[in-house]
């Protein structure tokens, strides 16, 4: 399952880059991943995987190397703390879990810029961008974990299907 | 009973560690990256240099695709006016369409080529393969870098005025600070009055001209241009078009909101000025 994680991983991660940003919306396709990875994989797979597409997502940007991976493994361990109290398989605590996390994400990420930039960063305009990335990122939460979902069932049959048969022959 | 508690105590051990050592890591990238040059730059360079081919891959498949979804969206209208037309010639007009997209394109690039004779500055083309991916900063990616001649500082600019200016250089890509990222400050002048302010992005998709003083006169619909002060960007570049004026903010300055002249949401092709030289010198 690594690689399904790992090609969807990267798949998303050239979408994202591609979505023009038309309306300052934005959809943190990323972020959902790692929610996705980390209620189905193991924890050391999620946060190896956060910390390999946030370097990645850094060489593209402009924050410093290990920003986008510290954003992704808050979004990590805050689905791995908020998944003893929310049931993600219902659609309002999707919904609800995914807001916390992209709330805590921003305070972190507030917190760090402006311990590392001399410019003050969280402009109203910016906090009204990260607030509507934080809305339409959570209300479409449900359908793309739903597809996240999809994809995986269909790699699983595809690859159970394919796999040779070792024993009961004969 | 006491294993499975063990095995319960183990993994929750397993599991601290295993974040400690990402923390400590990403303080480590973090630290490691505010240093200029950073030590991580060659692998910065072979992240970039790996995936970037698949980038521009994946950008021209878009591009393709975006095509003829227009181009059938175009169709669209005409199947629901004749459809018996419609279904002889489809294959011909979505010839068509994408024949338009060409011609679109084409015009765009003259125009390119227009404003490049006129500016008579020598300036290389680039397209953009894509946006920095934090909505906390404002970058493009260009897919010309070092090997087309490309330097640290350079103005990029449009037919239209200013774009932004190169802030990082790879082989064969580069990176663009956008006018509207925060972090972005060129000395600008109102072209009306010639009054000087310092022109910021604010993130979002717009900038404001700082430091007009309240009893200066300015406009909605001014024009600003770059001063040319910073070698930075040309003298007389626009900038963009103030689209508020505020005076009733608290402070010396008035807030003057400007609109940039550059089309962020529809950047595709670019000109990065060559000659220019920045009086800030990349250490």
């Amino acid at each position: 399952m690594v690689l399904f994680y790992l090609i969807l991983g990267f798949f998303l991660f050239f979408l994202q880059h591609l979505l023009p940003f038309p309306a300052n919306l934005r959809l943190d396709l990323l972020t959902l991943f790692m929610v996705f990875v980390s209620l189905r994989a193991d924890f050391s797979v999620a946060v190896l995987l956060a910390l390999l597409f946030g370097f990645i997502l850094d060489c593209y940007g402009l924050a410093p190397l290990g920003l986008q991976a510290g954003l992704l493994l808050t979004a990590v361990v805050a689905t791995a703390v908020l998944r003893r109290h929310l049931n993600f398989l219902y659609i309002l605590p999707q919904i609800t879990g995914v807001a916390v996390i992209m709330l805590v994400q921003g305070l972190v990420m507030v917190g760090l810029l402006h311990l590392l930039l001399p410019v003050p960063i969280a402009s109203t305009a910016m906090l009204r961008q990260v607030v509507l990335q934080l809305g339409v990122t959570a209300l479409s939460t449900p359908i793309i974990l739903g597809l996240f979902n999809l994809l995986e069932k269909g790699w699983r049959r595809f690859w159970l299907r394919k796999s040779p048969r070792t024993t009961g022959e004969g | 009973m006491s294993k499975k508690i063990d095995d319960v105590g183990r993994r929750r051990v397993h599991v601290l560690v295993i974040l400690a050592i990402s923390i400590l890591l990403i303080f480590t990238l973090i630290s490691a990256s505010l240093r200029d040059p950073h030590p991580l730059k060659p692998l910065e360079f072979m992240v970039v240099k790996a995936t970037a081919p698949i980038f521009n891959l994946f950008h021209e498949s878009v591009a393709i695709v975006s095509r003829v979804w227009r181009g059938y969206i175009y169709l669209v209208g005409v199947q629901a006016e004749n459809e018996r037309l419609k279904m002889q010639t489809q294959e011909s007009l979505s010839k068509e369409a994408l024949y338009q997209e060409t011609l679109l394109e084409k015009e765009r690039l003259r125009q390119l080529l227009e404003f490049k004779n006129q500016a008579a500055l020598p300036v290389t083309g680039a397209r953009i393969i894509g946006f920095d991916f934090s909505i906390w900063f404002k970058c493009a990616f260009l897919d010309k870098g070092a090997n087309d001649g490309i330097k640290w500082g350079m103005p990029v600019i449009n037919a239209a005025g200013v774009v932004g200016r190169i802030v990082e250089v790879y082989p064969d890509y580069a990176k663009v600070l956008l006018l509207i990222d925060r972090t972005s400050a060129v000395d600008a002048i109102v072209q009306r009055n010639r009054l000087r302010g310092i022109l910021n992005g604010v993130g979002a998709n717009r900038c404001f001209l700082r430091y007009i003083h309240k009893n200066q006169d300015v406009q909605v619909g001014d024009v600003v241009l770059a001063s040319g002060l910073g070698g930075v960007f040309p003298r007389g570049m626009v900038l963009g078009t103030v689209t508020a004026v505020d005076k009733k903010v608290p402070g010396l300055f008035q807030e003057v909101e400007v609109e940039p002249a550059a089309d962020y949401t529809r950047l595709e092709e670019v000109l990065v000025v060559k000659t220019v030289q920045s009086v800030l010198s990349k250490p």
